[in-house]
């Protein structure tokens, strides 16, 4: 189904699907599915835990939208999964503040979970749930047959037809791979379920969570 | 008191500048090799523009009638209704901002609010919300916030601000009882920003402490 965009300035009508694809981005079907009531007109609050990327703001331009750019990847990376669990809680409460989420639909959390040890997976979704109204979705990606990652997460942007895309200048993939399985990305996250996930043809596989 | 020094710069005449103030005219927005070049669009018009410079430090509630250049320090609540707000690259903004154009390439902790527009330059770095209808952010700034693009509550917060900017006093001001459309209202800006008592309405300036 097309992703109509009514309130769109200057764009009544435009649809993610009729925008010129991308052959360098990501198709991202489970993020469409998750932005289909903004793209009908419906207001929705957003966060993206990674930093702000024009492109991403563009591409919201117009819609009846709050964006929230939480900018965590950096803080969440530094984390020292070795801490005693009360004080990786009194970070992470630092961190995601009830501001940034009350009320929000969707969480944009995109390659940020390969990069987390368990234990602050499990941190960061139970501040997410903690916070987070009943239903609201959590999009991300968890490469399941890759060898390696760069260093760091990816700069990923949104493409005006709705597809992801890496910024240029990535570095290169030294990174061995953790890999979380489905069953275990489960279990470090019972207060969500993965609503829905689709393999990608470049080892990594697209999940929407659902807060329980 | 503190001192404090607002030049405004006519654009063609020919007044001679000095130190800091004669870098800030070479803002190749507006001034390029002497001759005249006409503003881009979502740039800040610095034609013009009075210009607060980088060894300024005010406090306090800033109104004006008129474009402004802020290169130096400014604390509290900045309002140029109807008027464009460059935050210049040395500008250090700690208040809220109401503007009809906001251009940042400078540090600003504060909530933004752009009637027409906010433009976020790469050497830019804010923490607070944005509220306008038109944002851009250029690769490489610093953001950390939330952005209501929404019309419907862009336009509730901007409407809000005209009922505030026609109040004629600080006693009316603080009787605005109007609901915000989000939880980064105008109104809770106002009161983190305090002291609207020292406001100087019509002209840039006003500085306590």
């Amino acid at each position: 189904m097309p992703l109509v965009s009514p309130s769109r300035a200057g764009a009544a009508g435009e649809t993610l699907s009729s925008a010129a694809p991308n052959q360098d981005a990501y198709p991202c079907k489970l993020l469409h599915q998750a932005l289909e009531p903004l793209m009908k007109g419906e207001r929705r609050l957003l966060l993206d835990l990674g930093d702000a990327h024009e492109q991403t703001i563009e591409f919201f331009t117009g819609l009846p939208v709050r964006l929230g750019i939480a900018s965590l990847t950096t803080d969440l990376l530094m984390l020292d999964p070795q801490g005693d669990e009360e004080s990786l809680q009194a970070r992470m409460e630092t961190l995601l503040t009830p501001e940034m989420l009350s009320d929000c639909h969707l969480v944009m959390a995109w390659e940020l979970l390969n990069y987390l040890q368990p234990r602050v997976i499990t941190a960061l979704m139970s501040r997410l749930a903690e916070l987070l109204p009943r239903g609201a979705l959590v999009h991300g990606f968890v490469a399941y047959s890759m060898k390696a990652l760069p260093q760091t997460p990816r700069a990923l942007v949104l493409c005006p037809d709705g597809g992801l895309q890496a910024l240029p200048g990535q570095e290169p993939a030294t990174l061995k791979l953790r890999g979380y399985p489905s069953g275990e990305l489960q279990r470090l996250m019972p207060s969500f379920y993965a609503a829905r996930t689709i393999l990608l043809g470049d080892g990594t596989q697209e999940y929407l969570f659902v807060r329980r | 008191m503190a001192m404090f020094d607002i030049g405004k710069r006519g654009f063609s005449g020919n007044q001679e500048t000095k130190g800091e103030e004669k870098d800030l005219l070479r803002d190749p927005d507006g001034f390029k090799g002497g001759v005249a070049q006409p503003p881009a669009v979502g740039m800040a018009r610095h034609r013009d523009a009075a210009i607060i410079g980088p060894s300024i430090h005010i406090e306090g509630t800033l109104r004006g009638e008129e474009d402004l250049v802020i290169e130096g320090r400014v604390s509290g609540t900045v309002k140029l209704q109807g008027h464009c707000l460059t935050v210049g690259t040395h500008g250090q903004i700690s208040a809220n901002i109401y503007a009809h154009t906001v251009v940042v390439d400078g540090t600003v902790e504060g909530d933004l609010f752009g009637a027409e527009r906010v433009v976020i330059k790469k050497s830019a770095n804010i923490t607070g919300n944005i509220t306008s209808p038109r944002v851009s952010l250029e690769e490489g700034a610093r953001f950390k916030g939330s952005i209501e693009m929404d019309a419907q509550a862009v336009e509730a917060s901007m409407g809000l601000q005209k009922s505030k900017s026609s109040a004629q006093g600080p006693a009316k001001a603080h009787t605005e009882t109007a609901a915000p459309a989000n939880a980064s209202s105008p109104s809770a800006g106002e009161k983190a920003g305090e002291p609207d008592k020292s406001a100087s309405s019509g002209k840039v300036g006003g500085s306590v402490g």
